[in-house]
């Protein structure tokens, strides 16, 4: 168990760069229009005082953008707290739906980058789990990225929750060249296997249905 | 002759104010928010400079920079980096980038880099001018 921990908290902390190095780049972008907005307010007032009439709705439209930005920043950090908090306790109980909604914000970058959308159903009502929350987000992740290579043409991931026997199965459809891609990587490998094992998790590839399922316990006890 | 410039970026609101904002400052600018139709308007128009986002979907930037570089090598590019990785800046301008320049960037400084890349796509272009006439001189034995 030692090892496995070991081996998971390597991978994790690459992981954890990736998502915080992607999550920066988009406060970057939001900074940048905010930065150009002021410049832009800097400038127009700068031609007021030559003599410029001054535009108050192009004023407004922009102050209005930097509120927009503002607010853009703020979502940006509260997930990123989220997800930097979810190392506090190795085990925890969390809403799935919510959890994978955080999942999915965190790395909506990454993915959009690669062209690729990824859907969540919500479950109308909660669907609670104790697990290990980074391990888990860790291990989704590792199936949408696994997943971008083998999406169909329309780019599209679609995630569903349900509850079943066996535990809560998560279900990542969409995936139409489960088969014919040629892997950039064996999946799952050594890394997913650790997780999967950390988990108690069990994953299915079903090539004909272009799905995988991740089952894990309701209730995860060493 | 004003400068002209193309602008790629996926932001469209980071388009539109340093659009304008460089319209006000006397350049000519044209936007898109897309890596494919760069490299369509950049294979219809010429332009002083092309300030190009490193990450966008669809294609990122150096791939957009090898394609713009392998039909018109004299096109000057400027990367812009949110990412602050020297590393991919590096790559760039092996792969010829004019230069690169981390977001948010300042607007004089990006403008001091736009007007290099003009100077230096004057010089290009006159080069390959003058290879031109010294080929038809020899070719012609004048």
């Amino acid at each position: 168990m030692t090892s496995l921990l070991g081996t998971a908290a390597v991978d994790g902390i690459q992981f954890f760069g990736r998502i915080s190095a992607s999550i920066s780049h988009e406060l970057k972008n939001s900074l940048s229009i905010m930065n150009e907005s002021a410049g832009l307010l800097e400038d127009l007032s700068r031609l007021a005082e030559k003599g410029r009439p001054l535009d108050l709705e192009r004023v407004k439209h922009l102050s209005g953008m930097i509120k927009r930005q503002i607010q853009r920043t703020d979502h940006i950090i509260r997930n990123m707290n989220r997800f930097s908090h979810a190392v506090d306790d190795p085990f925890k109980q969390i809403d799935l739906s919510e959890f994978l909604t955080l999942v999915l914000a965190v790395s909506r970058r990454l993915t959009e980058v690669r062209g690729v959308t990824v859907n969540l159903s919500l479950c109308p009502e909660t669907v609670p789990v104790i697990t290990r929350p980074f391990y888990l987000h860790h291990l989704v992740w590792r199936i949408i990225e696994f997943g971008m290579d083998a999406v169909g043409v329309s780019k599209t991931i679609d995630i569903e929750i349900h509850r079943t026997a066996k535990g809560v199965e998560m279900i990542f459809s969409g995936l139409d060249h489960l088969l014919a891609r040629t892997p950039a990587r064996v999946f799952p490998d050594a890394p997913d296997e650790t997780l999967l094992s950390l988990l108690g998790a069990r994953l299915h590839i079903n090539d004909q249905l272009n799905q995988i399922r991740l089952v894990i316990p309701e209730r995860f006890e060493i | 002759m004003s400068t002209k410039v193309l602008i790629v970026d996926d932001e469209k609101d980071f388009l539109e104010v340093l659009g304008e904002r460089m319209t006000v400052r006397g350049m000519d600018v044209q936007t898109t928010t897309s890596a494919k139709d760069a490299l369509k308007i950049s294979e219809e128009q010429t332009f002083d400079a092309i300030v190009l986002d490193l990450m966008m979907p669809e294609m990122d930037g150096i791939e957009v920079l090898k394609n713009i570089k392998a039909k018109h090598p004299e096109m000057q590019v400027i990367l812009l980096t949110g990412h602050g990785t020297v590393e991919k800046g590096v790559e760039a301008m092996r792969l010829g980038a004019m230069d690169f320049i981390e977001k948010p960037a300042d607007l004089e400084t990006l403008t001091e880099k736009i007007k290099k890349a003009q100077a230096r796509k004057m010089i290009l272009v006159e080069r390959k001018a003058e290879e031109e006439v010294r080929e038809i001189l020899i070719s012609k034995g004048w």
